[in-house]
């Protein structure tokens, strides 16, 4: 794992990006990322997250604001020349080189001899699982997609570079060989402690895989978080609804102290909740609330307490989801698992469901 | 739903097919027969152009090669057309290379004016293109000399490799260029190894259309060559002028062949180059 203490291998400080001086694709960015650490940047398209990973690797330049590597800004300093590894979203293999003469080209470029290049260039491709002999000598176009991914991989890491850039480099994968990528692209970060930094706009795959997981909105860092503290304890809405499956019911505050929040939904019944800032009385809130940590038929302790009705009722093997209508919420998410002796559900059946207060997330609306 | 059906079954279509083969193989007959009917004729023993022959010779190509007069005229003449076509083709293919690269990478709104100007040659009919040509150089006193010629001959021959480059720079991967870099390779090492060799098929195809039009160029050639520039084209065309010789047959002979090998390379390259665009599973 990396070390929060240590100074920080890589500093954006209040970067901004914009092409024609009026939209800020790229909007006050300040991020961190220590050495050694797998760190994913999160968000829809257009979020900004591809931009920042571009000023990264010197593709493109921030309008203002500062990049610093190793406390060195790399304003002036050209993308050959930061020493990043690469892996792009459509592999780009050069078509006209066979595969080990893909792997040793930041080799050779650095100056190295062919010989020394191809021995590391094969402790590279047995590093990716392509270790078997002839596969060298193959052209890229004669492999399959994920050959290709793990070829591209290969030649990312074969010079030892202290910083890999991922640009979304699973997304042409299908979901089996992008999961099993996943795992692997995992292992090897702990093998070889390499910093890594990660473009998706896949949720699931910045959960599987980061140590911190930054999600991107509108050209802004909305929260950056390990995985599980994302997940738990989203910090705005977006981030609530981006990030796994949630609930969400609108409200207003009634009264707060702490993180202590009292809510009044909007049919009027009341609630409580954490909220990870301080709101004043009366301001809009939705409150967030995972499906898994719902429970039906609370016992008479729990603060959030209502009444719902099942609207749909759907098996999945390992749980049961239902749909209910809860606090005029008509697609209110319940997911259950399905263990030895639980109770049926019907369509139209009343219950009651509840969670408890540190479920809840209070979050401006 | 029947009447499709009996379409698909019914063996209708026997006639129209008939009559499309055979208006092909009239088309191409026509393209072909001029080669067809030259090439044998150069083997002919018999000094006139009519069939049939009297016997098989390969005279005509000893008067080509041989040690008389006309020899050394037509030897000068192969020797004209090579220096003319081998330096305009070198000097069209650097710079309608680097034109194409260039255009490519602009996103400057005229860019498409810049395009149309470089391959206008191809459009504007060739005795204007000479005429103007021949103005300019005789301001420049360079007429009468193989710099006119080369000249020329690359300014007119460029329009080929712009757009055979074009055409090759457009499916040409940008990422690519990005991948070189990020590992590595400065800008001008990234063109050596990466961007060269991935369009150059488009240069090489270029460079044999460019060559290829040189060598055959007679229009230019007329305004701007006095005899000792002449090129071999400007030979027969003169041979014919003066007297009924099957040596010239000899010569077209060995123009076609010449182009038909150049022919095929181009035809290898684009079949090289298309594989290198597919992209990938």
């Amino acid at each position: 794992m990396p070390n929060h203490d240590q100074d920080p291998l890589i500093k954006f400080h209040k970067v901004n990006k914009t092409y024609d001086g009026k939209t800020f694709v790229v909007c006050d960015l300040c991020l961190d990322i220590y050495k050694g650490e797998f760190l994913a940047l999160l968000g829809p398209s257009g979020s900004g997250k591809s931009t920042t990973l571009g000023m990264l690797a010197g593709f493109e330049h921030p309008s203002s604001g500062s990049i610093t590597l190793a406390g060195k800004s790399l304003q002036d300093i050209p993308t050959h020349k930061r020493k990043f590894g690469m892996v792009f979203q459509n592999y780009s293999l050069f078509p006209h080189m066979t595969v080990m003469e893909n792997i040793i080209f930041p080799l050779r470029m650095q100056g190295i001899s062919r010989k020394d290049a191809c021995r590391l260039g094969q402790s590279a491709l047995e590093m990716v699982d392509l270790g078997d002999p002839g596969m060298g000598t193959r052209k890229p176009d004669q492999l399959s997609g994920g050959q290709q991914q793990r070829i591209a991989l290969a030649r990312a890491l074969v010079f030892e570079p202290l910083v890999i850039l991922f640009d979304e480099p699973l997304g042409a994968l299908d979901k089996r060989l992008r999961e099993q990528m996943q795992l692997e692209l995992r292992q090897i970060h702990r093998r070889l402690g390499v910093t890594m930094v990660f473009v998706t706009h896949d949720q699931s795959e910045a959960l599987t895989m980061a140590d911190r997981v930054a999600v991107f909105n509108e050209g802004k860092i909305q929260q950056i978080a390990s995985p599980m503290q994302l997940y738990d304890a989203p910090d705005t809405a977006f981030v609530a609804s981006f990030v796994g499956e949630n609930n969400k019911l609108g409200a207003k505050v009634i009264h707060s102290q702490g993180n202590n929040c009292n809510v009044e939904l909007h049919d009027g019944s009341r609630g409580e909740g954490l909220s990870p800032h301080h709101l004043s009385p009366e301001v809009s809130v939705v409150l967030v609330i995972r499906p898994e940590r719902v429970v039906v038929s609370p016992g008479e302790g729990y603060r959030n307490r209502y009444r719902g009705r099942v609207n749909e009722v759907i098996e999945l093997g390992d749980q049961t989801r239902l749909r209910l209508d809860v606090a005029g919420n008509e697609e209110f998410l319940v997911k259950i698992p399905r263990t030895h002796g639980a109770p049926e559900y019907r369509v139209g059946q009343d219950l009651f469901v509840g969670w408890r207060s540190q479920d809840c997330r209070v979050l401006r609306a | 739903m029947t009447t499709p059906m009996l379409m698909l079954t019914r063996p209708a279509s026997v006639l129209p097919k008939t009559a499309l083969a055979l208006v092909g193989g009239l088309v191409l007959l026509f393209l072909i027969l001029p080669i067809i009917v030259i090439i044998p004729l150069s083997f002919n023993s018999a000094p006139y152009f009519t069939y049939p022959m009297p016997g098989f010779s390969l005279r005509w190509y000893a008067e080509i090669f041989g040690g008389s007069s006309t020899s050394t005229m037509w030897q000068r003449g192969i020797l004209n057309s090579f220096i003319v076509g081998i330096s305009s083709t070198v000097l069209a293919t650097v710079l309608g290379t680097l034109a194409a690269l260039g255009l490519s990478q602009s996103t400057w709104r005229y860019r498409n004016v810049v395009f149309a100007v470089l391959v206008s040659p191809l459009v504007v009919p060739a005795i204007v293109s000479g005429l103007g040509l021949f103005y300019v150089f005789a301001k420049l006193k360079l007429v009468g000399t193989f710099w006119s010629l080369i000249l020329a001959h690359a300014a007119l021959g460029a329009p080929f490799v712009v757009i055979t480059v074009s055409a090759t720079l457009k499916g040409f991967n940008q990422t690519l260029l990005r991948a070189a870099a990020v590992h590595g390779a400065s800008p001008s090492r990234a063109f050596y190894e990466v961007t060269l060799p991935l369009i150059s098929p488009g240069v090489i195809s270029g460079a044999i259309f460019a060559f290829v039009w040189s060598w055959d160029e007679i229009v230019v050639t007329l305004f701007l060559a006095t005899p000792p520039q002449h090129t071999v084209p400007i030979r027969m065309w003169s041979g014919v002028r003066e007297s009924f010789n099957p040596t010239i047959t000899a010569v077209a002979t060995l123009l076609i062949v010449m182009a038909i090998i150049l022919m095929a390379i181009v035809g290898h390259l684009n079949r090289r180059s298309a594989r290198f665009k597919n992209p990938s599973p």
